[in-house]
């Protein structure tokens, strides 16, 4: 029997403002079969977010203007079901695990979800009990979810469109931000999921994710229209012209990954981390580190809300910690016993401790990549050294015991960029921005100065065309680069990243990547970035450090290519095009229209 | 038998109607017994801690103690009775004025507030709120859109508490000086939490949240008959206060 149709488009065109003359969505005609993976690809910008939702019917319903075409899910149109009809056949897992629950646990939210389907109650403890079991998320069920970490708010997510039982799960780059351990184990739910008879349809950045799973890879272009279907994994070869064209990631092959680093020693970032790994060249630099540990432990504060309040201050020395975790203990005391939760099984009995003892050194002048699995403890590391976190043992900054500088001397020195970048704008326009910066400062410069300065950074950085644009208009790369800017404006010598490829396609990554590397080589700047992506910390770091088992464990580059044994596993960084010249690679992508159809 | 177990549309009303009640009476022994019955039941029948309806009481005590002094010496009308007292004219005003009926007055005011706290922290602290939103959606026929609403912000708040202090941290690492008052990162959130209540929203709408359509529920709270119990047993206290009591 031949399998019949899970999505149908035909003939789409989307755009957000009903007079807008831009089409996110172009005449885009896409038919995916039942029962399979299938995985969507596109540059940033290209629409694939926006297709997703149209297909869930979540647009044009909360925003945007559809012209013409139809979408059918199963023969069904989208635009005749309610949302409660459109859940049998096509649910949906989004890219922020924090925003997707409206429940507080695990089981509410599966039984809020069952009551929106309306399953009988007696059916729902029956289907949950399936799912924890099928899916191993027994001991997950009754912690509340904001304690969670963000691969595990995705498997619970995963858990909820289980328990849904719809025919079609659609994924909406939900593995951006995880760590691969993680989405190894998210696939492999999936996977069984895929058993079941389900289809899915994922929409990712990282082929790399799926290399064991997907049945068909689809390219779309601009306007969300299909470039090249029917890609299988092992024929990914043949179409290395498509992705390097459209700036996607082109997971290489095992021989690719050796002939990669070759490349990526003569790529202009200055690292020699093709041959044994960190005994590196220019020692000298090495030696001066930028931030030290010393015996180092910082305590969990497993409690979601604001680490920030019990600041450091009280807690600088051994010993400040014990008052502390009372403090916390008092905090989580949030026993709302009635509607039928557990309470909170997290907490106290998990470890207590994020790092013990730790020894490390983040070179000066060089870029040190942090890598380590989601909950680990890498962003609160981070806050520690900038006084937001409390630890014990000492933290050398240039030499200098944090204890010793005051709040506003490190943060003249160290700057730090969120994985969400939104939220660290501080005006409304993008050069006001930068300029901002600059006379915080600088107290000396006259106004005129500043601005010609902050212009001249925007140039640099190729984003002196949105120099009157709202931070918020532009997209997710742009917003990053920005912020990073703002930093740099500011003459940080430290910088701090959180993810600074969270979300992005690999054009805009190599972008950041590359002026990051440049400012490292020329002003001297020490990055520290967090990610959850090896590959680009072996390319572009040259020291790496796995935090795991509350120890920071220095990785050599090479490692981390011969531990992905499977040939899918890796991706070739196809030089960035603008390398040898030395200029930036501005994407091309304007603000995102997402963003723009607020302030149209 | 735990106050969390009642069913919390009924404790709501119930609450509602007593404070209708002591509003139009003056009896300063009924306002000190619902007060101090009010803590006894939130200390010894709830889950509430001690401390935590201490606290809460201290703004209570201190509005009580302003309307104290206040009924003490401004009461209207000139009940001071100086003539009554002239033999005691030794005496510092403060205390004549404390005989006189004024004292009566400023008790009034006072244990009527306390007794108005109390109630409120009862019903406050001993009420879960899922459990009470649930009710209001079976019991007042709250629409499942609101309920779940609500729901949603209250579970999200841990989130943008969160973002918050990610928001005060990143200014500050910029430089800028924040105080508990600074208006700019409250402005930065609330650009953020349009985009957040629009993604949790869709998200729940991709998981078949439909405001209109039926849906079944897994916890229909439901009214038994001790919640009416305990209901009419404290509106006939009161009233039975009202009838009986007499200062």
């Amino acid at each position: 029997m031949k399998p019949s149709i899970a999505i149908h488009l035909s003939d789409v065109v989307f755009r957000y403002v009903e007079t807008g003359k831009r089409n996110i969505l172009d005449h885009v005609s896409l038919d995916i079969e039942e029962g399979g993976i299938t995985v969507l690809m596109g540059s940033s910008g290209c629409g694939k977010s926006t297709l997703a939702a149209v297909l869930a019917g979540l647009y044009p319903e909360n925003g945007g203007f559809l012209e013409s075409g139809t979408i059918e899910l199963y023969g069904h149109p989208v635009s005749t079901m309610n949302q409660q009809e459109r859940a049998a056949y096509l649910t949906m897992l989004f890219q922020n695990p924090d925003l997707q629950f409206c429940m507080d646990t695990l089981r509410r939210e599966m039984q809020f979800c069952m009551e929106n389907i309306c399953v009988p109650k007696e059916e729902m403890d029956r289907r949950i009990g399936d799912a924890a079991r099928i899916l191993g998320m027994e001991t997950l069920l009754d912690r509340k979810l904001v304690t969670l970490s963000g691969g595990e708010k995705q498997k619970a997510a995963i858990c909820c469109l289980y328990v849904m039982e719809s025919k079609c799960i659609l994924l909406d780059e939900a593995f951006a931000n995880i760590d691969s351990q993680s989405v190894t184990e998210l696939v492999s739910l999936l996977l069984k999921l895929k058993q079941l008879g389900r289809t899915i349809v994922a929409i990712d950045h990282q082929l790399g994710h799926w290399a064991d799973a997907a049945d068909e890879i689809i390219v779309l272009g601009e306007g969300g229209k299909v470039l090249q279907r029917g890609i299988r994994p092992e024929q990914l070869e043949e179409f290395y012209s498509l992705f390097e064209r459209e700036g996607l990631y082109y997971p290489g092959r095992t021989a690719a990954g050796r002939d990669f680093m070759a490349g990526a020693s003569a790529l202009s970032t200055e690292p020699d981390i093709s041959g044994t790994g960190c005994t590196r060249s220019g020692s000298a630099k090495v030696s001066a580190s930028a931030i030290t540990f010393r015996d180092v432990s910082i305590a969990r504060t497993s409690d979601a809300r604001g680490s920030s309040r019990n600041t450091s201050d009280t807690l600088h020395t051994p010993g400040g910690h014990a008052s502390h975790f009372r403090l916390f203990r008092k905090n989580k005391g949030d026993d709302r016993g009635a509607a039928g939760s557990k309470g909170d099984l997290s907490g106290a009995q998990s470890e207590q401790y994020l790092l013990s003892h730790v020894d490390a050194d983040f070179p000066k002048g060089a870029m040190t990549a942090v890598l380590g699995p989601s909950g680990s403890g890498k962003t609160t590391t981070f806050l520690s050294v900038l006084k937001q976190h409390p630890y014990e043992g000492h933290i050398l900054i240039d030499g200098m015991d944090l204890s010793q500088i005051k709040k506003k001397e490190l943060f003249a020195r160290a700057g730090i960029v969120f994985q969400n970048p939104g939220n660290q704008f501080i005006t409304q326009n993008v050069t006001e921005e930068v300029k901002s910066s600059t006379r915080i400062w600088n107290e000396d410069l006259t106004d005129e100065q500043c601005e010609k300065q902050a212009f001249a950074l925007l140039k640099e950085y190729g984003l002196e065309r949105y120099h009157r644009y709202s931070p918020y208009m532009l997209s997710q790369g742009q917003q990053r680069r920005l912020a990073v800017l703002s930093i740099l404006a500011g003459r940080q010598q430290i910088l701090f990243l959180d993810e600074p490829t969270y979300g992005q396609d690999y054009r805009s990554t190599m972008a950041i990547m590359e002026q990051l590397s440049r400012k490292v080589k020329e002003d001297g700047l020490t990055v520290i970035f967090i990610t959850h992506d090896q590959e680009l910390a072996a390319v572009w770091a040259d020291k790496i450090y796995c935090l795991q088992g509350q120890k920071f464990n220095e990785m050599m580059p090479d490692l981390i290519f011969a531990d992905n044994a499977h040939p899918m596993g890796k991706r070739v960084f196809i030089n960035p095009m603008t390398n040898k010249s030395g200029n930036v690679i501005s994407d091309e992508n304007g603000p995102e229209s997402r963003e723009g159809r607020r302030t149209p | 038998m735990k106050l969390e177990k009642l069913n919390p549309s009924v404790k709501m009303f119930t609450v509602l109607i007593c404070v209708i009640l002591l509003s139009v009476q003056y009896l300063v022994s009924l306002n000190t017994a619902v007060f101090l019955i009010s803590l006894f039941l939130l200390i010894f029948f709830s889950d509430a801690r001690p401390k935590q309806v201490l606290t809460i009481l201290i703004p209570a005590f201190i509005a009580a103690f302003g309307l104290f002094v206040t009924g003490l010496y401004y009461a209207r009308g000139s009940s001071i009775d100086v003539t009554e007292l002239e033999s005691l004219s030794a005496v510092p005003y403060a205390v004549r004025a404390a005989m006189s009926t004024n004292l009566y007055t400023a008790m009034q005011l006072s244990t009527r507030l306390l007794a108005y706290a109390g109630l409120g922290i009862l019903f406050a602290l001993s009420t879960d709120g899922e459990f009470f939103i649930s009710s209001l959606m079976h019991q007042c026929h709250l629409p499942p859109r609101f309920a779940y609403g609500i729901l949603a912000a209250i579970h999200l708040m841990p989130t943008m508490t969160r973002e918050f202090s990610n928001v005060k941290l990143a200014f500050r690492t910029r430089g800028m000086k924040v105080h508990w008052y600074s208006l700019k990162p409250i402005f930065t959130m609330l650009v953020n939490s349009i985009r957040w209540s629009e993604s949790v929203a869709m998200a729940m709408e991709s998981k078949g949240f439909c405001g209109d359509a039926k849906r079944t529920y897994y916890f229909i709270p439901k009214v038994h008959w001790y919640d009416l119990v305990c209901s009419l047993g404290s509106i006939g206290a009161i009233l039975a206060g009202m009838f009986l009591l007499h200062y």
